[in-house]
């Protein structure tokens, strides 16, 4: 029995210098790749949100809408997209942007333990995506005080059904972000690579809403 | 004893690229580009409508290139191994293919200018009937 | 000598009772329960919740079956009055739904559970806890859908539930809501087992096991498991849209408020198409393991049956619409799903010519598993090309909606995955439980389902194409439906019988083994894969050692060469290359709660979204409640950690991220973690 071959595999998993992880076939830890293929997925779901909304955006139709129940009532013949405020949202947009840039400096923080400097950049994003969330709750708001709710017609609820998912999304993102926060205080810090984990999840919902900004808003 | 022949293929798989990750100085400048070219984005709002087919094309063009920045520069895949931008593009080729042939087949690229999209013409409807109505018109002028 | 472990995980010093007493919450201790039912509610073990997933789905099988039952019962005799036209239309449906998500997915996520860290050599599936919560989420889910029937009907809009009918207009009971809202709880729990599942076999092989030493089954289940990953989304976005049109009031669906229905029917096959992949794919590869078992071969072109698994997987992106072609679509649409249709067939076929190749010149052994295999294959190629036959849409346009589709797509379902599923439950059986099924009871149940399965959906392509549509609750006489309807009755009965032989011999084996107990040994039918190198039934630990794979069937290969003249020699007794199952100390993954109590505020959402918003509440704390526990929960308990070394102790790493499991947790399939639940005790 070859003793280098032998050593070869007995050394090589037991480094644990796969950013300190246990070994794997990839190299890579199940975290990061179970990430990776949950974002995958996501791929699908934002996808089938996004083409609703296309597919609905310039249906006049039959503007006749119910309640929850049945009692029938007229929608409106706006769409929603006559209501867009570009500059607000572009604005919105540079936010979400920005916050990815902090994510970025977030994990690399991490990764050079500096725990003082992870947790502003940490909250610094969180604090972003906060605001991008106002923005969309205040933008949301607007559009319903101009009389366009979620029933108001096809075009409407496809709007509200798939930004209302990516924002769920950000919301959720803000909580991990906090939460990431609340951790670094505690004797075991999450790793640079745990930071990371999060962080490709919050650059997911970025990049989501580089394709919403274009497809839903800029292009006409 | 062949029984450990190469005992180490599956591990072969290790890329440890992630060594080069960029530097701070590299993410601001990739953060600057994009930035940039979102500026460039929202200022297409106020182009001249006449420019607005091209500009729609720019437009999908610079929100790939965006995309595809913040994926492999913030999310590290142009660095990381492989198999997570296989995953990660399985799922994005699959849901840009799906959903645009289905989308196609709902005719939204009726107009498109792509033939690849578009139905062939549908032939005219024909046109109402309108025999009955004028026998409908002495009917009346008869009440 | 051949297994070597390199990575050293089981000479670890077994150590004394810690000192430490640490709870995770200050109030919660981990479970300790090593026996008993509290073992199998908490439990982490890919083998326990692949039993229990293999239980449930035969109890829904059982349900289904039943409703099934009442189907033939009302269709026996023209006129019948046994059932009214809407108590029809939820029967079929909940059936339809019963049978696909109840039944067939979670039997082959059973498999995928209990056989896929076996196959690769892994201690555990990537993610432990997550694995447990999708079982938890997915029978949630199920119990909540079927509860349905108690609390003003059952879903009534059949199993694709096409718009407008799916709309409260329609459909005005809970039925559907019944319906959106479990899917999408099973859904949840199926997309995360997905990712477990992918994380698993791409990270966690033995060392030596490239991609091209997969066993097939292994491959089938990654197809499988990437199918749903990707098809999921598509449903789930869906279902939401379903669920806001008939709760809240919006109107996706429903033309007459500027909706579109055929848009439900895209998303709903854009999913279902590759779900029928999913369904059949599992049985696929159980059917090419036991082939090549009893007929003493290698698979015949196991790289030709890798790639048509990964071609089927993804051409079945591209075929939803053939279930369209009457619907409106438009010619450009319907010519290019129905050559995408003709093609699929291809793959399907190779797949078909290898198993017969695989038996070529085999020595074949009749048992069960190889019966129950040979008929899927006979059966499935039947379903394939009355499915080819759909591919042609004008000949498609004359059988939508009748029986013709309904006998296609029992061909594929059950003479396509229930039969591989029933082959895989003979196969494997004493694997999971120690003792094999009655052959003799065995050959009982495989005649009479095999006859009883032709009896009742043979006779249904002959009524389809006399013009009976489906989904019809009687017909009259004078239809000429009633002889063929009539045998389809008595099939179905005679497959009802057929499963009653199986759960019978499922309870005489056991009682005749419980007698007198006589080890089957690690490798009763001198099989070919990694599994059967452990003891059955399997260990805790699974491996006492981590294999190193060096061939394609590396466990056949220890045991068999070939002399000068090529022929098949044994070389090695199967108790010299098997282990012995006796390794002490393992690390194991720790038994918690905290899936479970995630996993069981789903369904109370659900019930707060359908009634009122109380048991939103309700469902909404333990969920929050789950998620806390499970965040500040360590996956390896620290008491019983054995001075492993703090190296990966991460404690409670990830924030937050989706409640993936740590990095401790992730050590499973190499480094184990924890201690094997029967070293407990003596530390507590």
């Amino acid at each position: 029995m070859s003793d280098t071959v032998l050593a070869a595999v007995t050394t090589a998993p037991q480094d644990m210098s796969h950013g300190g992880h246990p070994p794997t076939n990839t190299g890579i830890s199940n975290e990061k790749l179970g990430m990776w293929v949950f974002l995958g997925s996501e791929c699908l779901m934002f996808g089938g949100l996004i083409s609703t909304y296309l597919l609905y955006k310039n249906r006049p139709g039959a503007i006749q809408m119910r309640d929850a129940l049945t009692t029938a009532r007229v929608g409106s013949k706006v769409r929603i997209s006559d209501l867009f405020d570009i500059k607000f949202t572009s604005v919105s947009s540079f936010i979400l942007l920005a916050s990815s840039l902090t994510m970025v400096f977030a994990v690399t923080s991490a990764s050079r333990k500096d725990l003082s400097k992870t947790r502003l950049w940490l909250g610094t994003t969180a604090t972003l995506g906060a605001l991008f969330v106002g923005g969309q709750v205040y933008e949301f708001t607007t559009f319903v005080k101009e009389g366009l709710g979620f029933t108001s017609n096809v075009s409407t609820s496809a709007f509200y059904a798939m930004t209302g998912f990516h924002g769920v999304h950000v919301t959720v993102g803000i909580l991990i972000l906090l939460s990431t926060m609340a951790l670094t205080f505690r004797p075991k810090p999450p790793t640079g690579e745990q930071v990371e984990i999060v962080g490709l999840y919050w650059h997911f919902v970025d990049v989501v809403w580089i394709v919403i900004f274009t497809v839903i808003y800029l292009i006409k | 004893m062949t029984a450990i022949a190469e005992p180490t293929e599956a591990l072969v798989e290790h890329d440890h690229s992630d060594h080069n990750h960029p530097t701070d100085a590299t993410y601001w400048k990739v953060g600057g580009i994009l930035a940039l070219l979102t500026g460039l984005e929202v200022s297409t709002y106020w182009w001249p409508k006449a420019w607005h087919k091209g500009t729609a094309v720019l437009l999908i063009i610079m929100m790939v290139i965006k995309f595809a920045t913040v994926a492999m520069y913030f999310m590290h895949l142009k660095f990381d191994s492989k198999v997570l931008r296989r995953v990660f593009v399985a799922g994005l080729l699959l849901a840009v293919g799906v959903y645009l042939a289905a989308l196609g087949s709902f005719t939204f690229f009726h107009d498109s200018g792509v033939p690849a999209f578009s139905n062939p013409p549908r032939s005219k409807p024909a046109p109402p009937p309108t025999t009955e109505v004028p026998a409908l018109i002495p009917t009346a002028h008869r009440g | 000598m051949a297994l070597i472990n390199p990575r050293n995980p089981l000479e670890l010093t077994s150590g004394e009772a810690p000192s430490v007493t640490t709870r995770p919450l200050g109030v919660f201790g981990r479970p300790k329960a090593p026996t008993g039912w509290r073992n199998w509610l908490f439990t982490v073990d890919h083998k326990k919740i692949g039993i229990m997933y293999g239980v449930a789905s035969l109890v829904f099988f059982a349900i289904g079956g039943s409703e099934a039952l009442l189907i033939r019962a009302q269709l026996a005799r023209p006129g019948q009055k046994l059932l009214s036209a809407d108590l029809y239309n939820q029967v079929f449906t909940m059936h339809g739904v019963t049978m696909i998500f109840l039944v067939v997915m979670p039997m082959g996520a059973a498999f995928a559970n209990y056989l896929l860290p076996l196959q690769i050599g892994a201690r555990d599936v990537a993610f432990p806890r997550l694995n447990a919560f999708s079982f938890w989420c997915w029978l949630g889910g199920a119990i909540f859908f079927n509860t349905s029937w108690l609390l003003g009907g059952g879903a009534d809009g059949g199993w694709f539930n096409y718009a407008p009918n799916n709309g409260i207009q329609f459909s005005p009971s809970h039925g559907i809501d019944f319906y959106t809202l479990g899917l999408l709880i099973t859904g949840i729990a199926s997309l995360v087992s997905s990712v477990n599942l992918i994380v698993t076999v791409i990270n966690l092989r033995a060392p030596g096991m490239s991609w091209f030493k997969l066993p097939v089954l292994t491959w089938m289940m990654l197809v499988t498991q990437f199918l749903l990953l990707f098809a999921l989304p598509v449903i789930t976005v869906a279902l939401f849209l379903l669920m806001f049109d008939r709760l809240f009031g919006s109107a996706f669906f429903s033309a007459a408020f500027g909706g579109d229905p055929l848009l439900w029917q895209h998303l709903f096959w854009i999913f279902g198409h590759p779900d029928v992949y999913i369904m059949v794919l599992p049985a696929f590869g159980i059917v090419s393991e036991v082939i090549p078992t009893f007929s003493r071969k290698p698979i015949f072109g196991y790289p030709f049956m890798v790639f048509s698994g990964i071609a089927i997987g993804f051409m079945g992106w591209g075929v939803w619409a053939h279930h369209m072609f009457a619907s409106g679509i438009g010619p450009m649409s319907v010519t290019v799903f129905s050559l995408s249709t003709m093609f699929i067939a291809v793959p399907t076929g190779v797949k078909i010519l290898n198993w017969l190749a695989t038996m070529w010149g085999g020595r074949l052994k009749f048992t069960v598993a190889m019966n129950f295999s040979i008929s899927l294959v006979a059966m499935f190629t039947i379903g394939g090309l009355s499915g080819v036959s759909h591919a042609f849409a004008p000949a498609d346009t004359q059988q939508t909606d009748t029986y013709y589709i309904v006998a296609h797509f029992h061909y594929v379902l059950f003479g396509g995955a229930i039969l591989g599923f029933m082959s895989g439950f003979y196969f494997w059986w004493p694997k999971v439980f120690g003792y094999k099924l009655s052959e003799k009871l065995g050959q009982w149940n495989f005649w009479l389902m095999l006859i009883g399965f032709n009896l009742t959906f043979g006779p249904m392509h002959i009524l389809g194409l006399q013009g009976m549509s489906r989904r019809i609750f009687t017909y009259s006489a004078n239809q000429g439906f009633s002889l063929w309807n009539m045998v389809a009755t008595i099939g179905a009965f005679t497959l009802a019988v057929s499963l009653m032989v199986f759960f019978v011999n499922m309870v005489i084996s056991h009682r005749k083994y419980k007698k007198n107990p006589v080890d089957c040994g690690p490798d009763p039918w001198d099989a070919r894969s990694l599994e059967w190198s452990i003891p059955c039934p399997t260990p805790e630990h699974n491996f006492d050692v981590v294999p190193v794979i060096t061939e394609l069937d590396d466990f056949w290969h220890r045991k068999y060469g070939h002399d000068e003249d090529g022929r098949l020699v044994r070389i090695a007794e199967t108790v010299d290359v098997a282990q012995k199952g006796d390794a002490q100390n393992v690390h194991l993954p720790s038994p918690s709660y905290w899936p479970l109590v995630l996993a069981s505020g789903m369904p109370f959402v659900a019930y707060g979204l359908i009634f009122t918003l109380w048991w939103a509440l309700l469902g909404g704390v333990l969920m929050i409640a789950g998620i806390f526990g499970w965040i500040m929960e360590p996956s390896t308990d620290p008491e019983i950690d054995h001075g492993h070394g703090g190296d990966h102790d991460g404690g409670d790493h990830d924030g937050g991220d989706h409640g993936i499991d740590g990095p401790v947790v992730s050590a499973a399939g190499l480094e184990s973690a924890g201690v094997s639940p029967e070293e407990e005790p003596a530390h507590v």
